[in-house]
């Protein structure tokens, strides 16, 4: 019982530490944009919470300051894709190497260095004390239990308010939004800030919560784990929890397993989360009996007024 | 829309290819002086940076031999990136590509029959682009039938792909006696051959990378298939109701271009380190991808973007002489190709000064 | 286009021509010969940034300590290069060339990968003496290696001394390389000899670097009820959750006690900097061979300061009992009988093991629990 609760609850942490990532990545692609830059954003977010916490040993400050980098790092973005209605593929690909190039950079001076200052544990009074679930759900830190009210906000706002309506929209048939005196420029801007900026704090939980200290590409891959969540979720912030938790618990297993299972190679196990991420993938996207995919019509395709 | 505009973009209605030249030499030069403006924060001098890496990287003799070599994976890799993004399929697989082609290759190599010279180097090259073409119908395969999203399965297979080389290199590959994950040398009589012209060794694998692009450029503008490529890339619509088999397609494209990249790892293999190695791929397959879209999928330009990119990361070691901080290549890689992203706006626009009233 | 050509071909000329003078400048003005050690120029080539939190932090402050002994500028005279991948053997050889055109009297290779391109190009540049981390393959290139396994020794056997009423001990590994089986086995044998019934419970991460992989194998072997590990990694991942979870771990690499102040009982550090200020003062006096090899225990492979708050002192000054008994041999770290994991009898009894099989390690010995 003790290493199911062990096994869950690291995979909650895992989850949580690509869903920030994964649900800014969602909104952006629900809006008709691909980004592909997530890894990068996410160390400009560790870098920078980091830096900041370090110099003002404050981590609200800090906070603010990953959200502003995240920001900014989106507005460039948005000036590339949306403005000046650039091949998305290409310009997520030069934000994940200007991030990654940058991050180090700017991080070099307080590289490796402990930081001594992260987001604790807290357990929830009465809720922690649930056998079981409260020592996996309710023994974390304080983004942790953001992320829980974060979850279904995300969720209703996509599939039950006039917005998400209107989000949706976005990124099935922009020209329709356009034709109805909508603003589609605008609305793109806001979700690829809206997401970027979530990257930046996926970043920011790697550094200041997992763990508290900048190393150079520390994120190691999560970024393009969170986007590969997104579309294997199909654009559901719920279901995009469960991918990632089953991804964590995957990856927990295989350490277990490497314990009860011994004389298998270990290479199997540490490469069970990448094929188990390809067979779910082809059991529930696979249009076998020709169901309706539920990729946004317009991702990836810039909105050019004149060709409506 | 408002009779205060008096800017307006209008949409281009002829490309040019030196309007294209012109467009990105500017936007390379301004991404150069913003770049400039980093080096020139950090303590360094910009101008003798630039005159560093012309001089040293683009320049000379041995510089272009280096640059030439480490631009020999990024050339296969591009090649076969840039078939798929044509087709608008999603590959982000030419890593795990790569590494398969290197694993089949090694195979040959290491346990095969006794093969050595020009025809042992062909049967190797034939295996890496076997492998690498069965990693990518792997995820062809769903694709075509299924529809099941390319970008996400050909992402986790390259996970698993160097996953399985690292295990060979450090565990049953592993040449003895040494304590890093590398295998024995590739036989001597099975290195590429790197010829001199004037002062420059050049390797003849940069030839075959010309040959292969040129083979894609005839196929795509004289062969049925290649005409059918375009029809799908423009409109998967009406190549649907003209007859055309996208599956086919989807196979056909999606094994080509991972051989190509398979092949990247055959140049590698041994046009340059000779023996395998652990974490062989090098996020050459990422960089590919790039190199594919700055090159506007034409495979010449792959060619010479991919040279260009190998000088760019081999000035990283010049660079540093000067006080310049590692990461500088890497930014200075990511600035250039914003600018340029930027600069394509103007290809397509062209900047209208409307008269004062309407628009 | 023939213009084109003809400009063509005489740039290419030009520059030969600049090329070969700068060449014959550089055969006149070098030369091996004596030198003052300040006036040595230090190249140094590392795979990843210098402040990595581990192996080339490591490396590079053992340099930069050879440097300040023997009063080298490092300001100056040490010519850092980072991020030269050691899978891009292009960048490799125009690093080497760079730091060459820069006058560089030795260049360091600060990680194994570098050694068969190193070893390779060495015949072109013969006045410069290439100092190679790794074991003893090539005759061309001085290679330098540290007895780790004396340091995992001391950190095994601190480890078993504590765990009063268990036998079992943990073991966070990265990848299966020799490096880290060195460490590993040394940590094995340490604990057998506080404990012949100690057993090393090895999880593999199968990366060099993934906090959460890494984080999840500690929580696993603290799951299983194990309280002392040791381990082989670069993040302070392991020793973070440890504190996080009331278990201890010795760190690894460089001194990790500021990460986790309340799990990390001491650290296995790499003291490279004797090795390197022989390396330099040798070369200086032109006497630096290049078949030349290095495997240095004793003050080289040591640990960090202990933990006084974790580790009692009775318990340290049993360790450095053993240190000095391993330092004046009475205490033979790899002597026989030494069985390996699958039973087969490695030493025989009253052997030593060769150090050709010892920097090779292939092999588990007997206590670690699942190996490869």
């Amino acid at each position: 019982m003790n290493l199911i609760v062990a096994i869950l609850s690291g995979a909650v942490v895992y989850a949580v530490s690509v869903l920030y990532a994964g649900i800014g990545e969602t909104f952006t692609e629900r809006s008709g944009v691909m980004n592909l830059g997530v890894e990068g954003i996410m160390l400009m977010g560790a870098m920078s919470g980091c830096v900041t916490a370090f110099h003002t040993r404050n981590l609200a400050l800090a906070m603010l300051i990953v959200i502003l980098t995240g920001a900014v790092l989106g507005l460039i973005f948005a000036f590339l894709t949306v403005t000046l209605q650039s091949d998305q593929t290409v310009c997520g690909m030069a934000m994940l190497i200007l991030g990654t190039g940058l991050s180090g950079f700017l991080g070099e001076d307080i590289a490796s260095k402990p930081i001594n200052l992260k987001f604790t544990k807290i357990p929830l009074p009465v809720l922690s004390e649930i056998p079981i679930i409260g020592d996996i759900l309710f023994n974390q830190n304080l983004l942790v239990y953001i992320m829980y009210l974060l979850l279904p906000l995300a969720t209703f706002y996509i599939y039950k308010t006039r917005w998400g309506l209107k989000l949706r929209a976005l990124g099935e048939n922009p020209a329709v939004l356009d034709a109805a005196g909508e603003n589609v420029f605008a609305m793109r801007y806001g979700y690829i800030v809206f997401g970027t900026t979530m990257m930046a704090i996926s970043g920011a939980f790697v550094s200041l919560a997992q763990t508290n200290v900048w190393q150079e590409g520390m994120t190691a891959g999560k970024g393009w784990i969170a986007f590969a969540l997104v579309a294997f979720s199909s654009w559901n912030p719920a279901t995009l929890a469960l991918g990632a938790l089953l991804f964590g618990f995957i990856s927990n297993l295989g350490s277990n397993l490497q314990i009860y299972l011994p004389g298998v190679p270990t290479e199997i196990f540490s490469a069970m989360p990448y094929v188990a991420t390809i067979v779910v993938l082809i059991i529930s996207t696979g249009n076998f009996r020709k169901k309706h995919t539920a990729e946004p019509a317009a991702l990836a395709k810039a909105y050019d007024r004149e060709s409506r | 829309m408002s009779a205060m505009n008096k800017f307006r973009f209008e949409k281009r209605e002829k490309q040019s290819a030196l309007r294209t030249l012109i467009i990105t030499a500017v936007s390379v030069l301004l991404a150069l002086v913003c770049c400039g403006i980093l080096i020139f924060s950090v303590g360094s001098k910009p101008l003798k940076v630039y005159e560093t890496m012309l001089t040293q990287v683009f320049l000379s003799p041995t510089g272009i031999k280096n640059m030439l070599r480490s631009s020999l994976p990024l050339m296969f890799c591009g090649l076969g990136v840039a078939l798929t993004f044509k087709m608008n399929l999603n590959n982000i697989g030419a890593e795990g590509q790569y590494a398969a082609g290197v694993i089949a290759g090694g195979a040959f190599v290491l346990f095969g029959p006794d093969i050595e010279g020009v025809p042992g180097m062909i049967i190797t090259a034939l295996c890496c682009f076997l492998g690498g073409a069965i990693w990518a119908l792997i995820c062809a395969i769903p694709k075509a039938y299924w529809g099941v999203n390319e970008s996400i399965t050909t992402l986790m297979m390259n996970y698993i792909a160097l996953m399985i080389l690292a295990y060979l290199c450090l565990g049953p590959w592993k040449m003895p006696r040494q304590n890093t994950g590398m295998t024995e040398r590739i036989p001597r009589s099975m290195d590429i051959p790197e010829i001199m012209i004037g002062d420059i060794q050049i390797s003849v694998g940069v030839f075959i990378g010309i040959i292969v692009a040129a083979l894609i450029y005839c196929a795509y503008k004289y062969t049925t298939g290649g005409y059918q490529l375009t029809v799908i890339s423009k409109s998967p619509k009406s190549a649907q109701y003209a007859g055309i088999s996208i599956k086919k397609n989807i196979l056909m494209v999606m094994s080509l271009s991972g051989g190509l990249a398979g092949l990247a790892g055959f140049m590698q293999y041994a046009g340059v380190a000779h023996r395998i190695v652990e974490n062989m791929p090098n996020n050459a397959g990422y960089t590919a991808i790039v190199i594919a879209y700055l090159s506007r999928l034409n495979p010449f330009t792959v060619v010479v973007v991919s040279i260009l990119f190998g000088g760019l990361q081999n000035s990283t070691a010049y660079v540093q002489s000067l006080g310049v901080p590692s990461q500088i290549a890497t930014m200075m890689q990511g600035v250039i190709m914003i600018f340029v992203i930027a600069g394509d706006f103007f290809q397509r626009y062209r900047l209208v000064i409307a008269k004062e009233g309407k628009a | 286009m023939k213009k084109l050509l003809s400009l063509l071909l005489v740039g290419v000329m030009v520059l030969s021509l600049v090329a070969c003078g700068t060449k014959d400048k550089d055969d006149t003005s070098k030369g091996k010969g004596t030198k003052d050690v300040s006036e040595l120029v230090i190249g140094e080539l590392h795979y990843s940034v210098v402040e990595d939190g581990g192996w080339a932090q490591a490396m590079h402050e053992g340099i930069v300590k050879a440097c300040k002994t023997l009063g080298i500028d490092t300001e100056k005279q040490l010519l850092t290069r980072e991020n030269i991948s050691e899978e891009d053997i292009a960048l490799v050889e125009s690093t080497v060339e760079e730091l060459v055109d820069n006058g560089a009297d030795i260049i360091f290779g600060c990680s194994a990968g570098y050694a068969t391109i190193l070893a390779e190009i060495q015949p072109d540049y013969p006045d410069v003496i290439f100092a190679q981390q790794g074991n003893d393959v090539y005759d061309n290139i001085v290679e330098f290696q540290i007895r780790g396994y004396e340091g995992e020794f001391l950190a095994g056997y601190l480890c078993a001394l504590l765990n009063q009423g268990s036998n079992e001990l943990g073991f966070c590994a990265s990848m299966d390389e020799a490096s880290v089986r060195t460490a590993l086995n040394g940590f094995a044998l340490g604990a057998k000899y506080a404990n012949p019934e100690a057993k090393v419970q090895v999880i593999w991460a199968d990366s060099w670097y993934d906090l959460d992989i890494e984080s999840t194998n500690a929580e696993t072997l603290i799951n299983k009820g194990i309280k002392y590990m040791g381990m082989e990694a670069s993040s302070p991942a392991i020793p973070q959750k440890c504190e996080e979870k009331g278990a201890y771990c010795i760190g690894y690499n460089i001194d990790m006690e500021a990460n986790a102040p309340k799990a990390v009982l001491t650290s296995f550090v790499w003291n490279w900097a004797p090795i390197f200020e022989d390396i330099m003062k040798k070369t200086a006096e032109g006497t630096m061979k290049n078949s030349a090899n290095y495997y240095e225990g004793g003050e080289c492979a040591q640990l960090a300061d202990f933990n006084d708050e974790l580790v009692s002192e009775d318990i340290q000054e049993r360790v450095n009992e053993l240190k000095d008994k391993v330092a004046k041999g009475e205490v033979v770290i790899y002597g026989g009988e030494l069985k390996d994991d699958k039973g087969n009898v490695l030493v025989a009894a009253g052997q030593t093991m060769s150090d050709e099989d010892i920097l090779a390690q292939e092999f588990f010995v007997e206590n670690v629990v699942g190996g490869k």
